[in-house]
C-alpha cells in the first residue's frame, strides 16, 4: 500500500521569494476585497447606528440665526446619526449629521424666511415640524427701483418706486418702510408703504413745478441712497403765436415770418427747448408743414411767399396743442395789367412784359411763369413754364391740341387769363 | 559542478528573479487597481446617462400636462398683466420649476441661473446640492397676480400648489403636500426668473371630513361580480368595450339577482374611457351599484407619475361623481407592491390620492387588499378583503378585519372548475359547494360580497398567462349555467362526495394510467430489442485466427 506523504503547508517549507509572491497576491486580495466590502458593510454600520437608541427620547431644540438653522437634541448616551429632511422652499434638503453625547447638535445653512416643514428622524424616533424664520431687520443700502427716469408733471399717472428692504439674508422684512419724496419746489412728502407679496411699492405723489424729485427709502434699520426723478414739463398747453411778417409781394423771393414764443404747459411751467413745433398752412393752394424745434422759448419759421396774391391761413401745432390761425397775405406785384403781345400764329409765340414790381423793379431773371392751357370748360389740359428775362418771357407753344380753348398765365402773384387767338388771322402786321 | 560556477552568481540570479516578479505582482496590483477604477468610472458614467435619460423623460412630457397652471383673478395692479407677457411669465416660470426637477433627478446645477437669481437661486442650488437626491415634483400651480410694476418689470403673485418630495429607493414615506407661497420675478436677460420667495402655508393634503351614514348598509347588502368581459378581458376592454356586450351582460347581472358591479380602470389611460359613462348610465338601466377601480395594473407608486395620475382623475371626476358610483376603490391589491414599489411609498402614494378622490367626487374610497395595511385602512371607508384561500379561513379574516370599525367588503372571491388543473381540479359541484360555504359565511358576518367572475374567459391574454384564470366565471364562456348559478338562486347543494372528490380526479388517473401502460409497453419492446441486438452480435462475431 502506498501512503501519500502530505506536508503540512507553513512557511517554514517555501522559498523567501515564494513567500513574497504569496504576501503580495495575499495584500492584493485583501485590498480587492476590501472595495467590495467597504461599500457593503458602510449601510449597515449606518443602520446598526439609526437602530440603536437607547434612553429616553431626547429633546429636540430648534435655534434659528443669521447662519441658519440649528437642531439640538439632549440627551444622548450614545452616538447616533440624525438624518434631516428639510422641506425648504427650493424642494427637500437631505443631509445626516453624526451625533455624540457631548456634541448633539447641528446646524444648516439654510437660510430663507418663511415656513419649512422638517423631518428629523433619530434611531427610531422621529420628530416632524414647521419651523418658521423671521426675517431680521432690513440692511443698508435699501435700494428704491424707480419705474421711469423721467415724468412730465402733468401726467395724471405718476411713476411708481418700488423698494424691496431685505435683511443680511436676502429676506424681505415687512416691517415699517418710510419713502421721503422731496419736490423741485422744495416741499416734502412722506408715504409709508405697506410691504406684501414681498414687495413695497407706492406711486410717487404729483408735483406742480417740473425739476428733480428726490426720492428716500428708510427702515428702522436701514436707509438707501438717493433716487432721482426728472420732473419735465407737460405738453404745450399755450402759447404766443404770431406772424412777425404778415404780408409780402408774391414773388416767391419774399418771406413771411411766423413765430410761436413762450410755450407753457398747463401748470405754467416753461417748455423745454428741443421740444418740436409742427407749423402748418392748409387750403388755397398753401399745403404744407414743417417742424421746428423749440430754441430759447421760441420757434420760428421764415417761409417763402406763395407765388400769388391773395390771403393765406397757418397754425402752430405741439402735441394737443393747436394755435389759433395767422392769417399772411401774399401781395401782387402790380396794379397794371401787364402788357401781352402776340407775334405770330404759326408757331404761336406770345411775347410778355415788361412787368415791375411794387418796388417799380422787374423781377429776377429767371423767375417763373406758369401757363396752364385750358378746355372751353376751364380745365387744364397741358401746362408749360417759362423763365423771365430782363423783365420780359417770349413764349413759343408747341402745337396745341384741338381742344385748346384759353390760357392763364401766373407770374409775380398775377393771374391774366387770354383767349387763344383765332389762328386763320395773320398777326404780322401787330408783331413788334 | 562547473568550475565557473559561483554560489554568489546563482543567488544574485535568484534576487533578480525575485525583483522581476515583485515587480510583476506591482504591476498586477497596479493594474487591477486600475481596471477597478475605469470599470467604476464606466458604471458611473453609464448611471449618469441612466439618471439623465429618465429625468429628461419625467420632465419632457410634464410640459403639455393639462391643468399644471392656471391665473387666477388677478388683484389690482399699477399696470394689467399683457396677455403675450402672460404667456412669457407662465412658460418661464414652469421651466423653471421643470429645471429643479431636473436637478434633484441629476445634480445637474447648471440650468439653474437660467431661471433663478438673488435670493431664490441661493435656495436653489442649496436645496439640490443635497448629498443625498430626492425626487421632487409639483403640479397644480394657481396663480393670483399680486402686482406688476408699471415698467413690466417686477413681477409678484401668490401661488397655490402640490408637490411630492421623496427618496429614490422609496423606502421612506413620501411628503405631499399643499403649499402656498409668494413668489417675486424679475426680468433678466429676456428671462422672467424666480427672485424672492416665500412659503406662506405648507400641509401635508388631509382627508375631508366626509360622513356616509348609508354606508355600511350598502355595504352589507352587496351582491356583486367583478366584471371581465368575455369578448375582451382584462386591458383589451376599454379599446374594444362593446355597449351592446355591457348591455347583454349588466342585464344577466340583474336576472342572477346582483346588485353591484366592479369594474377596472388601468392607468395610463386607455383608449375608449370615454365610453364609462355609457356603462354606467347601462348598469343604473339594470339597478347596479358600481364599484369603479382605478390604477389598474399600476405598479410603480412614482412620485414623477403623480401629475399624470391626477390629470387622468381629473378627467373622471365627474364620471365618478355618477349617482351608480357607490364606492370608488382606488386601487387593486396595492398590498401585492408593497415589497417591489416600497411599503411606505405605497402608503403615501395612495393615501393622498385617497384624500383627493374623496375630496373631488365626495363618494367613499376603498383600496383592494389581499389582507388590511393598517395605515392604508386608517385613511379608506370601507375595509376591502380580497380571499382565494379556504372558507374556513374567512372568518378569523373578518374577525381581524373588524378592528378598523369600518364597513367590510368582501370585494374578490373565486373558485375555478377546470377539471384538468394539476394538481388541484375542481368541479362545478365543488365550485358551487364552495360558493355556498362562502356566502353562508359572509352573510353570518353581515359582510357583503362580489364575485369573481361573471363568466369563464376563452379569448385574450390573462394577467401572468395563468390559465386558471379562465375558469373562474360563474357562468361557462358561452353564457350557460354552472351549477353555482344554482346557489346564487337560493337552492341548497349538496357538499361534494367521496365519489366526487374521486372522480375530479379522473384525467389525472387516466393519465397515469397512461404513463403507466407506456412504460409496460416500453419495458416488453425494449427487452425483445436487447435480444435481439445480443443475437445480431453473436452472429457478426468473428472466429479468431488459427
Amino acid at each position: 500500500m502506498r501512503f501519500i506523504a502530505i506536508r503540512p503547508l507553513s512557511l517554514r517549507n517555501l522559498s523567501w521569494r515564494k513567500r513574497i509572491i504569496l504576501s503580495l497576491l495575499g495584500l492584493e486580495l485583501m485590498v480587492l476585497a476590501g472595495l467590495f466590502l467597504y461599500h457593503q458593510f458602510k449601510p449597515a454600520e449606518q443602520l446598526l447606528a439609526a437602530a440603536s437608541l437607547p434612553g429616553p427620547k431626547p429633546e429636540l431644540t430648534i435655534e434659528i440665526d443669521d447662519e441658519g438653522v440649528q437642531f439640538s437634541l439632549n440627551p444622548l448616551s450614545t452616538e447616533v446619526t440624525a438624518r434631516l429632511v428639510l422641506s425648504t422652499v427650493a424642494g427637500p434638503y437631505v443631509s445626516e449629521h453624526l451625533l455624540n453625547a457631548e456634541g448633539s447638535s447641528f446646524s444648516v445653512p439654510y437660510l430663507r424666511a418663511g415656513k419649512t416643514p422638517y423631518s428629523l428622524e433619530l434611531g427610531q424616533a422621529t420628530f416632524t415640524g414647521t419651523l418658521e424664520r423671521i426675517p431680521g431687520p432690513a440692511v443698508t443700502p435699501l435700494e428704491p427701483l424707480l419705474t421711469a427716469k423721467s415724468a412730465r408733471v402733468t401726467n395724471n399717472e405718476t411713476p411708481a418706486v418700488i423698494v424691496q428692504p431685505l435683511d443680511k439674508n436676502q429676506n424681505v422684512n415687512t416691517n415699517l418702510l418710510t419713502l421721503r419724496v422731496v419736490n423741485p419746489d422744495q416741499t416734502i412728502t412722506e408715504t409709508r408703504p405697506k410691504v406684501a407679496s414681498l414687495y413695497s411699492w407706492s406711486y410717487l405723489p404729483p408735483s406742480r413745478t417740473a425739476g428733480k424729485q428726490y426720492i428716500i427709502a428708510e427702515t428702522p434699520s436701514a436707509r438707501g441712497e438717493r433716487a432721482e426723478l426728472d420732473l419735465l414739463p407737460g405738453e404745450v398747453a399755450r402759447a404766443d403765436f404770431q406772424a412777425v411778417v404778415a404780408s409780402a409781394p408774391a414773388s416767391g423771393r419774399d418771406t413771411w415770418n411766423i413765430r410761436l414764443n413762450l410755450p407753457r404747459d398747463k401748470q405754467v411751467n416753461r417748455i423745454i427747448d428741443g421740444s418740436s413745433i409742427l407749423f402748418y398752412g392748409k387750403g388755397n393752394g398753401l399745403d404744407f408743414f414743417a417742424t421746428r424745434p423749440l430754441n430759447q422759448g421760441e420757434s420760428n419759421l421764415i417761409l417763402p411767399t406763395y407765388p400769388q396774391a391773395g390771403q393765406f391761413a397757418i397754425r402752430s401745432q405741439s402735441g394737443s396743442y393747436v394755435s389759433d390761425t395767422v392769417k399772411l397775405t401774399a401781395l401782387a406785384l402790380s396794379n397794371k395789367e401787364i402788357a401781352h403781345h402776340w407775334l405770330s400764329l404759326q408757331p404761336l409765340t406770345l411775347e410778355l412784359g415788361p412787368v415791375f414790381d411794387t418796388y417799380g423793379a422787374i423781377p429776377d431773371t429767371g423767375s417763373e411763369v406758369k401757363i396752364d392751357i385750358l378746355d372751353e370748360q376751364g380745365t387744364v389740359i397741358s401746362q408749360l413754364i417759362n423763365p423771365l428775362e430782363a423783365g420780359k418771357a417770349i413764349i413759343v407753344f408747341p402745337p396745341l391740341p384741338q381742344e385748346a380753348s384759353s390760357l392763364e398765365f401766373r407770374m409775380a402773384g398775377e393771374l391774366i387769363h387770354l383767349n387763344l387767338p383765332d389762328l386763320s388771322a395773320e398777326l404780322d402786321s401787330e408783331a413788334p | 559542478m562547473s568550475p565557473d560556477f559561483h554560489p554568489e552568481d546563482s543567488k544574485t540570479e535568484r534576487r533578480l528573479k525575485s525583483l522581476i516578479w515583485l515587480a510583476f505582482a506591482v504591476i498586477g496590483l497596479a493594474a487591477t487597481l486600475f481596471g477597478l477604477l475605469g470599470l467604476s468610472n464606466l458604471y458611473a458614467y453609464f448611471q449618469k446617462a441612466r439618471v439623465v435619460d429618465t429625468a429628461i423623460n419625467v420632465v419632457s412630457p410634464r410640459k403639455t400636462e393639462t391643468g399644471r397652471l392656471i391665473w387666477l383673478q388677478d388683484q389690482p395692479t399699477p399696470r394689467v398683466l399683457e396677455p403675450f407677457m402672460r404667456d412669457q411669465i407662465t412658460n418661464d416660470y414652469r421651466r423653471a420649476f421643470e429645471e429643479l426637477t431636473y436637478s434633484f433627478l441629476t445634480g445637474d446645477q447648471k440650468g439653474l441661473k437660467t431661471y433663478y437669481i438673488d435670493a431664490a437661486l441661493d435656495d436653489a442650488l442649496l436645496a439640490s446640492s443635497s448629498p443625498e437626491k430626492q425626487t421632487f415634483i409639483d403640479w397644480d400651480h394657481h396663480l393670483s397676480l399680486d402686482f406688476y410694476s408699471p415698467d413690466g418689470s417686477v413681477l409678484a403673485f401668490e401661488d397655490s400648489y402640490q408637490y411630492a418630495q421623496g427618496s429614490r429607493d422609496h423606502q421612506e414615506r413620501p411628503r405631499i403636500a399643499q403649499r402656498i407661497q409668494d413668489v417675486v420675478l424679475k426680468q433678466d436677460e429676456g428671462l422672467w426668473k424666480i427672485a424672492q420667495w416665500r412659503v406662506k402655508s405648507d400641509y401635508e393634503v388631509s382627508q375631508p371630513e366626509l360622513l356616509f351614514p348609508q354606508l355600511e348598509e350598502t355595504v352589507r347588502q352587496m351582491r356583486g361580480v367583478n366584471y371581465i368581459a368575455r369578448s375582451s378581458p382584462f386591458n383589451e376592454l376599454w379599446p374594444n368595450l362593446s355597449l351592446t356586450e355591457i348591455n347583454a351582460d349588466f342585464a344577466t347581472l340583474e336576472r342572477l339577482g346582483f346588485n353591484t358591479v366592479r369594474i377596472f380602470i388601468p392607468y395610463p389611460e386607455p383608449e375608449g374611457l370615454d365610453k364609462l359613462t355609457n356603462v354606467l348610465d347601462i348598469a343604473e338601466l339594470y339597478n347596479l351599484k358600481v364599484i369603479p377601480t382605478l390604477l389598474d395594473t399600476y405598479t410603480c407608486y412614482c412620485l414623477e407619475d403623480l401629475p399624470n395620475i391626477i390629470a387622468q382623475f381629473s378627467k373622471l371626476y365627474e364620471l365618478l361623481s355618477h349617482p351608480a358610483v357607490v364606492l370608488i376603490d382606488l386601487k387593486n391589491e396595492a398590498d401585492r407592491d408593497f415589497e417591489t414599489a416600497g411599503i411606505e411609498q405605497v402608503r403615501g402614494f395612495l393615501a393622498y390620492l385617497i384624500s383627493t378622490l374623496k375630496r373631488e367626487t365626495g363618494k367613499p374610497i376603498t383600496v383592494g387588499l389581499i389582507e388590511p395595511d393598517p395605515v392604508l385602512s386608517e385613511q379608506i371607508d370601507v375595509i376591502s378583503l380580497h380571499h382565494y384561500l379556504s372558507p374556513e379561513a374567512l372568518t378569523p379574516r373578518l374577525e381581524a378585519a373588524e378592528v378598523y370599525n369600518k364597513p367590510i367588503l368582501l370585494e374578490e372571491f373565486g373558485f375555478h372548475s377546470w377539471n384538468l388543473k394539476l394538481p388541484d381540479p375542481h368541479t362545478e359541484q365543488e365550485q358551487a359547494w364552495y360558493y355556498q360555504t362562502m356566502l353562508k359565511l359572509s352573510e353570518a358576518k353581515q359582510t357583503g360580497w362580489l364575485a369573481w367572475t361573471l363568466y369563464d374567459l376563452q379569448k385574450g391574454d390573462m394577467p401572468g398567462s395563468r390559465d386558471v384564470e379562465r375558469h373562474l366565471g360563474i357562468l361557462k364562456s358561452d353564457g350557460q349555467s354552472k351549477e353555482v348559478v344554482k346557489v346564487l338562486q337560493g337552492e341548497k347543494v349538496l357538499a361534494p362526495s367521496l365519489k366526487d372528490k374521486v372522480w375530479k380526479f379522473r384525467y389525472l388517473i387516466a393519465l397515469m394510467g397512461l404513463t403507466l401502460l407506456a412504460a409496460t409497453l416500453f419495458i416488453y419492446i425494449f427487452k425483445p430489442l436487447k435480444k435481439l441486438k445480443k443475437l445480431l452480435s453473436q452472429v457478426t462475431r468473428k472466429e479468431p485466427k488459427g
